[in-house]
């Protein structure tokens, strides 16, 4: 091996020569391994030398080359040892370009109760990932863009898109990234959702600390025209986090953060529903403090949360000034045995107490309901098969005792109890039939009663009780699965009836051969009024299957879905309905993609909607549609693989 | 709740020369005769208000007057000419005084009432950005003269999700639960995904409510074969629970069909409490082979090794020959390479991961016409005596690409 490399590139052959006199017999006793791995019978060996050439690409980093021998009584000897560096070139250690896009042409041979739609439709779909690494930085990108001829058929509402982007430089002390990304962890002023922003890390050496600087869209979801997300200053939300941690001794660690979030939001987010919602503009800000503590190598961990916020809860310059309130949160958890230590039983208990202030709100985390304090302790016990959580959580609300609110207290509880096979059942036994077992009983209780009612309104007063009980099966060739379970309110004041919910349900996948598979399910959902003794049936029924025809060249699919609520019992909105879909495919693998080459796939796909409304005894409606799809796949991958 | 009141006179009464009046008021809600009521308003709430109106009044007859207000009106903005909101049908009636010694000696009066202010009238009155409502009567005491008086009820911003109770007088409803909030994302905490085929996804509504009672609601998914048209929505589970608990929620979808390739859509439909909305739709897409997945590879068939106890050189591991195949290695692991060792045995059907971040104790690399293999010397003296490892195969094409592997296994050396 030259001496004098300095480095080699991923899928640069490795040769070695020997010192003359070396026998061909002598061979067959040398072994080479590369990273403690014998590629000996990859090797071309010679008496002169050996020349490997690795078949993927070796990935950036220090490999260990080593050539041994053995002798006659099996003594080994190292003949030599070298160490390679692999990197892509003097500037570079690493380069990969990951791709796969994507065309697909659809058209339209039938629909019954033709919408109108266009019968062709094109889509396009190209997705990247690349990463470029120095000695300093690293650099790493990843984007999905994403057309469609029609609005109506893009993932994100938009003809043309990038659903998804992001992108990130980081060095020893500094790391900025663009895109879609988590801003910050989950806290009570932090949802911890993926947004669209900016953000950037600088490390301290100073307590060993961070700072975090980042501006985010209010929204979950920006298309392409909102570019970062952060060109609207009515929907922009900006912060800062620092962090610092430590250890004050051996097995212990603390970690200390804050956050502050400052902005305004405009619109709900994409997926979300908020009843008065309204075209306004919230002003907020938010800031919190947390302590987390993990002592005796993780068998204490305690945490503790200050939080405060304003929010102008009517919209900016409107009406009301913006509010302030706080909330805390503090929790413990006792892990005598953590994880990883083999033991015979495991156990863990916690506690959480919480006050979320009525007007608490911060921006980046509006999902959080206020008004409330309570506390809640929590178990889990694993031994061998079983496992046992438990939990119990008491909490109110009117923290500020308004005579015009009820004050309410909620206790709850609820047990799990487990129990999954691991063991291989006895032959003979009536589980070799079944399957491996697993099963899973759940019971819970729930109360909630009023502690003051103001004057005019009914009391809260009710409780509901429920129990459950799931047992699957997993065999050789498949599983099978069942469950039943009860649940009842009762509500003692009689505004609300009380209830009964049962459900049933039953599903298996079959695997017949190597080729063929098929699923069956059956789910009952049934509610019965105690009063009347009226009875709400709801059920679905599937069956599906797909079969290789031509292994890894012809498929076809084929779904069955029945579904009838029968609901016309009900005292309150009677209903009763069927409805049966039907769909089938038939999918041709022409040719496979590869990369930097086109794989070419044709499906031809039908599907059947019936509608029928046994109530009013309407027409049954059928809906129907045929569509033919070619579709071209082609991956792309630059260096290879690694290893 | 301390009053707040305003004496302010909007009509002036007029006083017809050659009325047959006997009474007149002269003065009301002002000076020494400020109108109050006892408290504010939270806007969206239900709230009766004591109001006291007071003023002075003339009363010539002997039998005394008869102060009268037909209705009041809540108004918001300019107390006359500001927009209404709503009305109050109930009348006020008061008899006031008799005649005094001298003539034209006025009268002091109060009218005390409690009006009820809906809920919607605060709300409305809020929504328009008021901060204050005004309760506004015209006053008469037999003639054509009238008065017309005003007081103003501060609003207070209502707590944010505080729970509001059921009214005694409203009907009972199927479920006592009223939606706050409903977010649909997957669980990976996004609104789209792209996965791979077969690849498991769940999305999630978490949602938050007041009151308690039962929630019924069903996850749909619109398959690839309709989607290109109208698409059909096709239940695959109904939600029917109590909430009551914490005002929080999370309901988790069963695993998201993704058999074939396409793109998805999957909604959840709440039925009761009745939800009109066509929001709560997420859109996914399933593809044969996303650049994110790629890590997930097949799994591969072994056949078990041909001896396992003494492990020796000899001892043989065989496959199933995997097709464009260059290489394939065995890995041996003296720890579990991934992570925390899952629950129970290992998943041997689900798709296996391609690489590790760990690098494997050793190992062996043989070529891809090959479909069984013996350690060799190099891998058995690597193997600790009394040692434990975790041992796989993987298939590698020319590329390098990772084809399938077999799943982990365990390996005690004795």
């Amino acid at each position: 091996m030259p001496e004098d490399r300095t480095f080699f590139q991923p899928r640069e052959g490795l040769q070695l020569a020997f010192s003359p006199g070396v026998a061909e017999a002598e061979l067959n006793h040398m072994y080479l391994e590369l990273n403690a791995v014998d590629v000996s019978d990859l090797t071309r060996w010679t008496p002169r030398g050996l020349q490997y050439q690795p078949p993927h690409g070796l990935t950036p980093g220090v490999h260990d080359l080593r050539l041994i021998y053995f002798d006659e009584n099996d003594q080994l000897h190292e003949i030599g040892s070298w160490s390679l560096e692999v990197r892509h070139s003097e500037a570079l250690l690493s380069v990969t370009l990951d791709s796969q896009s994507e065309v697909t042409a659809n058209a339209r041979l039938n629909e019954r109760n033709d919408s109108g739609s266009r019968g062709r439709n094109v889509q396009a779909y190209s997705e990247w990932s690349g990463a470029m690494e120095t000695d300093r930085w690293r650099l790493q990108s990843q984007a999905e863009i994403a057309y469609a001829n029609r609005r109506q058929q893009s993932i994100t509402g938009n003809r043309l898109d990038m659903p998804s982007f992001s992108m990130q430089a980081r060095s020893d002390w500094l790391r900025v990234a663009v895109g879609d990304q988590r801003m910050g962890q989950s806290s009570l002023v932090m949802n911890g959702y993926q947004q669209r922003g900016v953000a950037s890390d600088v490390q301290l050496d100073t307590l060993n600390s961070s700072i975090s600087l980042f501006s985010m869209s209010g929204q979950r979801a920006a298309g392409v025209d909102d570019g970062l997300g952060l060109s609207d200053s009515n929907d922009r939300i900006n912060g800062a986090r620092w962090d610092s941690s430590w250890q004050p001794g051996q097995g212990h660690a603390i970690q200390l953060s804050a956050t502050r979030v400052t902005g305004r939001i405009s619109q709900a987010d994409a997926g979300t529903w908020n009843s008065g919602s309204f075209t306004r503009v919230n002003d907020g800000e938010a800031w919190n403090a947390t302590v987390d503590g993990s002592f005796f190598d993780r068998a204490l961990q305690v945490r503790g949360e200050r939080a405060a916020s304003e929010y102008d809860f009517d919209g900016h310059d409107f009406g009301f000034a913006p509010i302030s309130d706080d909330a805390w949160s503090g929790s413990l958890v006792l892990d005598p045995l953590p994880m990883g230590q083999d033991t015979p039983i495991n156990w863990q208990l916690g506690a959480e107490a919480r006050k979320i202030g009525g007007y608490f709100r911060s921006l980046a985390n509006r999902q959080l309901s206020g008004d409330r304090h309570g506390i809640e302790f929590f178990a889990a016990v694993q031994r061998d098969k079983w496992t046992l959580d438990a939990d119990f959580l008491k909490e109110r609300n009117n923290l500020d005792h308004d005579p015009d609110y009820a004050r309410t207290e909620t206790r709850q509880w609820s047990m799990q109890l487990g129990y999954s096979d691991y063991e291989v059942p006895d032959a003979g036994s009536l589980l070799e039939w079944l399957g491996q077992p697993s099963y899973t009983l759940t019971l819970d209780d729930m109360q909630r009663r009023d502690q003051y009612t103001p004057i005019g309104y009914w009391p809260n007063d009710l409780e509901s009780r429920g129990a459950r009980l799931e047992a699957s099966f997993a065999r050789e060739l498949g599983y099978w699965s069942a469950g039943l379970g009860q649940e009842r309110l009762t509500d003692n004041t009689g505004w609300q009836p009380d209830t009964e919910t049962r459900f049933l349900q039953w599903q298996a996948g079959i695997d017949i051969g190597d080729h063929h598979q098929l699923n069956l399910g059956w789910q009952l959902d049934q509610t019965r009024y105690r009063a009347g003794n009226e009875r709400v049936n709801q059920q679905i029924y599937t069956v599906g299957g797909n079969s290789q025809l031509i292994p890894g060249r012809l498929s076809v699919s084929l779904d069955l879905n029945f579904s009838r609520n029968d609901a016309e019992e009900d005292p309150f909105f009677a209903q009763y309905q069927d409805s049966l879909y039907t769909s089938g495919q038939l999918h041709w693998h022409i040719r496979e993609a590869r990369p930097r080459r086109p794989g070419l796939d044709l499906s031809l796909s039908f599907s059947r909607n019936t509608l029928r409304d046994r109530l009013y005894n309407d027409p049954t409606q059928h809906d129907h549609q045929v569509w033919l799809e070619l579709r071209t796949t082609l991956p792309t991958r630059y260096p290879g693989g690694g290893s | 709740m301390k009053i707040v009141s305003m004496a302010w006179i909007l009509a002036v009464a007029t006083w017809l020369a050659g009325s047959s009046a006997h009474a007149q008021i002269i003065s009301l809600c002002e000076g020494m005769n400020a109108c109050s009521s006892n408290r504010g308003v939270a806007v969206g709430i239900d709230t009766r208000v004591m109001l006291s109106w007071r003023g002075e009044a003339i009363v010539a007859s002997p039998t005394g007057g008869r102060l009268v207000s037909d209705q009041g009106l809540f108004r918001i903005g300019d107390p006359r000419k500001g927009e209404t909101l709503g009305s109050v049908k109930s009348p006020l009636f008061q008899s006031i005084g008799t005649q005094r010694e001298r003539e034209k000696e006025a009268v002091r009066f109060t009218v005390n009432e409690t009006v009820r202010v809906p809920s919607e009238v605060s709300r409305r009155a809020a929504d328009a950005g008021a901060t204050e409502l005004h309760f506004v009567r015209q006053f008469s005491m037999g003639g054509d003269a009238t008065m017309i008086a005003f007081q103003t009820i501060p609003l207070q911003p209502s707590v944010p999700g505080r729970d509001i109770a059921a009214m005694i007088d409203e009907e009972p409803r199927s479920t006592g639960v009223r939606l706050e909030r409903v977010s649909l994302l997957f669980d990976r905490a996004s609104v789209t995904e792209t996965i791979d085929v077969a690849e498991t996804l769940r999305a999630e509504a978490r949602i938050r409510y007041q009151g308690a009672g039962l929630i019924n609601a069903v996850w749909e998914v619109a398959m690839p074969a309709s989607i290109q048209g109208d698409p059909f929505f096709v239940p695959i589970a109904r939600v029917r629970d109590y909430l009551g608990g914490t005002r929080e929620v999370t309901l988790e979808s069963p695993v998201l069909p993704s058999r074939e390739a396409g793109i998805y859509r999957v909604r959840l439909r709440v039925l009761e409490p009745s939800l009109v909305t066509d929001e709560l739709l997420l859109s996914y897409r399933v593809t044969e082979e996303s650049v994110q997945q790629r890590q997930r590879v097949p799994t591969l068939d072994m056949a078990p090794p041909s001896q396992l106890r003494p492990i020796d050189e000899n001892t043989e591991f065989r496959w199933q020959p995997v097709r464009d195949a260059d290489v394939y290695r065995l890995e041996f692991y003296d720890q579990w390479p991934d992570g925390e060792l899952p629950e129970g045995r290992f998943n041997d059907t689900m798709p296996q991961q391609a690489g590790f971040a760990l690098s494997p104790s050793t190992g062996l690399m043989v070529d891809g016409g090959q479909s069984s293999a013996r350690l060799g010397r190099a891998v058995v003296h690597r193997l600790r005596p009394g040692g434990s490892y975790y041992w796989r195969l993987v298939a590698i094409d020319g590329e390098g690409r990772v084809l399938g592997a077999s799943p982990l296994q365990s390996l005690a050396i004795p």
